[in-house]
Parts: C-alpha cells; sequence; structure tokens
C-alpha cells in the first residue's frame, strides 16, 4: 500500500485543519469510578482511597509522546452534624516506575449540623509532557484533618441520614490527552 | 510545499482516520443566567434550558460516548442549603427519560444570617448510549428537608435577599461526543 506524508490535511470547502492540532482533546476517559459509601475515621493520616480511585489502576495510555494529561477528579465528600476537612493528594507513575505526587491536590471543608449534607467536589489539572506513549497510571491520597478529619464519601442524604448514597453519586477520575 | 486537499480519510476498515479512540469531535453547550429560586424539598426541574428537556447532542455514531460537564452556581439566603441534583436523559424524541446517576451531585453551604453569598459547584460524567441521534438532557433539583432552597445563579456583595445576579454568573451543562472506533 501507498504511503502519502503530508504536514497538513485540509477539507477543501474552508482549508480548515482535519487532524490534531495542539489544544485538541484527542483522548477523553473515565479512568476510576466508585459509588459506594466510604467511611474513614483515621485522622491526620495518609490513605489510599477506596477503590480504582487509589489503588493505581486509574490509566490512560497517550497516543502520542509529546502530549499532555489533564486529570480531572469529581468527588463527593458528605458530612456530619459537626466539620470535616479533607485533603487529597495526586500521584502518577510511568508504567511499572515509581509514583510521583503532582500539584493536582484539593481540599474540602464541611461544616453542618444535620447528617447527610454533601458537596461534589470537581478539580483539574494540566500535567506537563511525560515523554511516553506508555500508560500513565494515577492515584489519590486522603488525609483528614486531625480533629475533623473523617471521610464521608459518596454519603449524602437530605432527609438527615447519616449512612447512604441517596443519589447514587459516583466519585471518579477523568483523564484526557491534550495534543501538542 | 504541496497541500493534499481530501474530504476523508478512512483506514482499510472504513474508521474515518483523524479520529481515534476518545477524541472529542463535538461539544454543546447549554446556560441559563436568570435567578431561579425554590423552596420544599420535591424533586423539580431546573428552569428553562437545563430543565425543560430541550437540551440536545446530536450523535455521529452509536458507538460513541457523551461526556458531560455541569456547574451550578448555588446562591444562599440566610442559615444553609443542601441541594441533591439529577441527571436524566431520553434516546430520541419518542425515548423515555433515564435518571444517569453517574452525574448526580451536590452543593452545600452554610453562612447564617448572610444573604447573597454563593458557591459554584462543578461535575463531569461520561456515559456510553449506544445511540445515534438526538440525546436529550435535564436536570433536577431537591432541597435538603431542612435546609433552605434553591438560589440558582442569586450572588450579590451587600447582602441582599434579592433576585440580582451581580456578577454575571451562569449556571452550565456542556455535552461533547467522543469518538469511538468501537
Amino acid at each position: 500500500m501507498s504511503t502519502v506524508k503530508t504536514n497538513a490535511i485540509l477539507r477543501p470547502a474552508d482549508d480548515r485543519v482535519y487532524f490534531r492540532k495542539s489544544g485538541a482533546i484527542i483522548q477523553a476517559k473515565r479512568a476510576a469510578y466508585y459509588t459506594s459509601e466510604y467511611n474513614n475515621t483515621s485522622q491526620n493520616n495518609l490513605y489510599d482511597m477506596p477503590g480504582n480511585l487509589g489503588d493505581g489502576t486509574a490509566s490512560i495510555t497517550p497516543y502520542f509522546s509529546n502530549s499532555r494529561i489533564l486529570f480531572t477528579s469529581v468527588l463527593h465528600p458528605g458530612c456530619e452534624t459537626t466539620w470535616r476537612a479533607n485533603f487529597f493528594r495526586t500521584y502518577y507513575k510511568i508504567g511499572s516506575g515509581s509514583w510521583t505526587q503532582f500539584a493536582g491536590g484539593f481540599g474540602s471543608t464541611l461544616y453542618c449540623n444535620t447528617n447527610g449534607v454533601a458537596r461534589t467536589l470537581k478539580s483539574t489539572y494540566m500535567l506537563g509532557t511525560l515523554n511516553t506513549t506508555s500508560a500513565v497510571y494515577f492515584k489519590i491520597q486522603h488525609i483528614g484533618h486531625q480533629s475533623g478529619g473523617y471521610l464521608h464519601l459518596n454519603l449524602n442524604s437530605t432527609s438527615g441520614s447519616g449512612g447512604g448514597n441517596q443519589g447514587s453519586v459516583a466519585s471518579t477520575i477523568f483523564l484526557q490527552e491534550v495534543a501538542q | 510545499m504541496a497541500t493534499l486537499k481530501v474530504n476523508s480519510i478512512q483506514d482499510t476498515s472504513s474508521n474515518q482516520y483523524g479520529f481515534k479512540n476518545g477524541t472529542v469531535i463535538q461539544v454543546r453547550n447549554y446556560m441559563y443566567s436568570d435567578t431561579h429560586a425554590r423552596s420544599g424539598n420535591s424533586e423539580e426541574r431546573l428552569p428553562n434550558i437545563l430543565g425543560n428537556g430541550l437540551a440536545v447532542i446530536t450523535t455521529h455514531s452509536n458507538k460513541n460516548h457523551i461526556m458531560l460537564e455541569t456547574t451550578i452556581q448555588s446562591g444562599q439566603v440566610n442559615t444553609w442549603t443542601h441541594m441533591l441534583y439529577r441527571f436524566y436523559y431520553k434516546l430520541g424524541e419518542g425515548g423515555s427519560w433515564t435518571q444517569w446517576t453517574d452525574a448526580n451531585m451536590n452543593t452545600y453551604q452554610w453562612n447564617q444570617n448572610y444573604h447573597g453569598v454563593m458557591r459554584s459547584t462543578s461535575n463531569m460524567s461520561i456515559f456510553d448510549p449506544a445511540y445515534k441521534g438526538n440525546i436529550y438532557f435535564r436536570i433536577t433539583q431537591s432541597g435538603n428537608n431542612n435546609g433552605d432552597g434553591l438560589h440558582l445563579n442569586k450572588c450579590n456583595s451587600d447582602s441582599q435577599d434579592t433576585a440580582r445576579n451581580e456578577f454575571s454568573v451562569a449556571s452550565t451543562m456542556t455535552l461533547s461526543e467522543i469518538w469511538q472506533d468501537s
């Protein structure tokens, strides 16, 4: 088969470029998904988030080595009748390499006198070029405040319940490859 | 250098070569910027395009996925407010509304004795509708039994309980189509 090589492919009507350009999202995927209610009473201790939010299996395989990765997490921390302060650290590793923390961390503070109130928390961070076409893995770790650091992931209730995922919300990680 | 102009490029399996698995091939955005206040805790649709079921994206293939990103500008009057937002879709005009729980989200804030404060809350979700054609979306809200209700897009810096959107915020729903080869 013949191969045609060119540095621009345009459509005839208006000469607009058909192929990827710098900044185009060329891959978007949901990489982690957790819908159970998860409670952890450990305070001021760092630990992996439950399921594939924290087990290191969330991944994306870039098509191009110079692409950048846009990391987005959506978490749903709930609250009991007091206050909760939760901090989240974010890590990646390339293939079987070592975990590297990146500055995609984020936090949540809730102060309430009703069980089950909750807030959806979305955070986004664009990583630099990782120079790889191997799978890149991601995970989130949690550490709670020493005095109000319980985590009530996916707990939500509009009727004052201290347990349950009324809205069937899903805590997730999304990964997008951004062409350069 | 010469420029090659073509109408399409396909591989030997007739896949359009310009798109790969996961490529975002179109984006649709819907927004509402008026204020809207509701009390009570029953499930109600959000106003206008966010809740009337006319927000739509037309998929080019039944293989493609939909990515949703929503931002709700949740205002507050006195005491506290906790809202649960549910998302629904239907396939084609004649389809039935189905809840898309993965996209559901909550907002909450407490700032007793002050009015006009606001919090922006966003979500993101991806799903496979297995459908080619018009896919419609709508959002509903349910207030907490004991909290104050909905004050959508209501914000001001002088602590007024008035229907003002002083900072020109908009609550939005963005739908993207994600290409899938199979």
